[in-house]
């Protein structure tokens, strides 16, 4: 992630080129985004049913964020340019130090005033339901000081599902609400 | 604030987002980690001895025996 003059850019034409992709492809409901802040620092909390939600809410949101992902999307020719240009944090799930070294690097994002975004799931659910939130995300607000943003998505599941390799053309609603 | 009550506030935040998306994706809450097969596996519960089974048990050991 760069933090020069031109930072922020290569994600922000990503995330244009992104909208205009997903919205033509897949009808989005979208709502909530007027509680987010147009600046500074936030957190936004998604539920994870499917690899697209990331991508989903990163195109639809009026802000640049950075996403935390699975390191393994490094190793892939299909998401390893694509992932680190819409912002996204590779987590090491290894454990241990490996990825505590994710909370440093998400708690620069959010210092920086930018959004972050992390699904406190921890990965994708296979069976439909909600599991247990990993404390990651509250550590962070408590320690920058910033508010935290619960997401609902709603559909991608139906368009990749976890075991899927590609995404079928189907409608998708996303639903956000802000809880500080 | 200690890092017990620490652990238990980032608890009590995280729980508190987590009913928050229930609330908005209308999805099932399980009160465990997704991938933690421990728990996905079937349990034994625990059951609180008597005297009195002991008691029936060690009869029907001895009668056993005697037979």
């Amino acid at each position: 992630m760069s933090e020069g003059p031109d930072a922020g850019r290569l994600p922000r034409r990503v995330r244009k080129v992104g909208a205009q992709l997903v919205t033509r492809l897949w009808d989005l409901d979208v709502s909530g985004l007027e509680q987010l802040p147009s600046d500074g620092p936030a957190i936004l909390c998604p539920n994870h049913i499917s690899f697209l939600d990331s991508a989903f809410l990163t195109f639809t949101l009026p802000r640049n964020i950075s996403f935390v992902g699975k390191a393994e999307y490094m190793d892939s020719w299909k998401t390893k340019f694509l992932c680190p240009a819409m912002g996204m944090i590779p987590i090491d799930r290894t454990g241990g130090t490996k990825s505590a070294a994710v909370l440093d690097a998400a708690e620069a994002v959010l210092r920086r005033g930018e959004l972050f975004g992390i699904q406190s799931e921890g990965t994708r659910s296979r069976n439909g339901s909600l599991g247990k939130g990993r404390t990651g995300a509250t550590r962070l607000a408590m320690t920058v000081g910033c508010p935290i943003y619960p997401v609902g998505i709603i559909g991608t599941d139906g368009i990749q599902p976890p075991n899927a390799r590609a995404p079928r053309l189907r409608s998708a609603v996303r639903r956000s609400r802000s809880d500080t | 604030m200690n890092r017990g009550a620490e652990h238990l506030a980032w608890r009590s935040m995280i729980d508190e987002v987590m009913f928050e998306i229930r609330e908005l994706s209308g999805q099932e809450y399980v009160n465990r980690y997704h991938g933690d097969e421990a728990d996905s596996e079937p349990v034994v519960m625990a059951q609180v001895g008597h005297v009195a089974d002991a008691v029936s048990a060690a009869r029907e050991l001895g009668a056993a025996a005697d037979g």
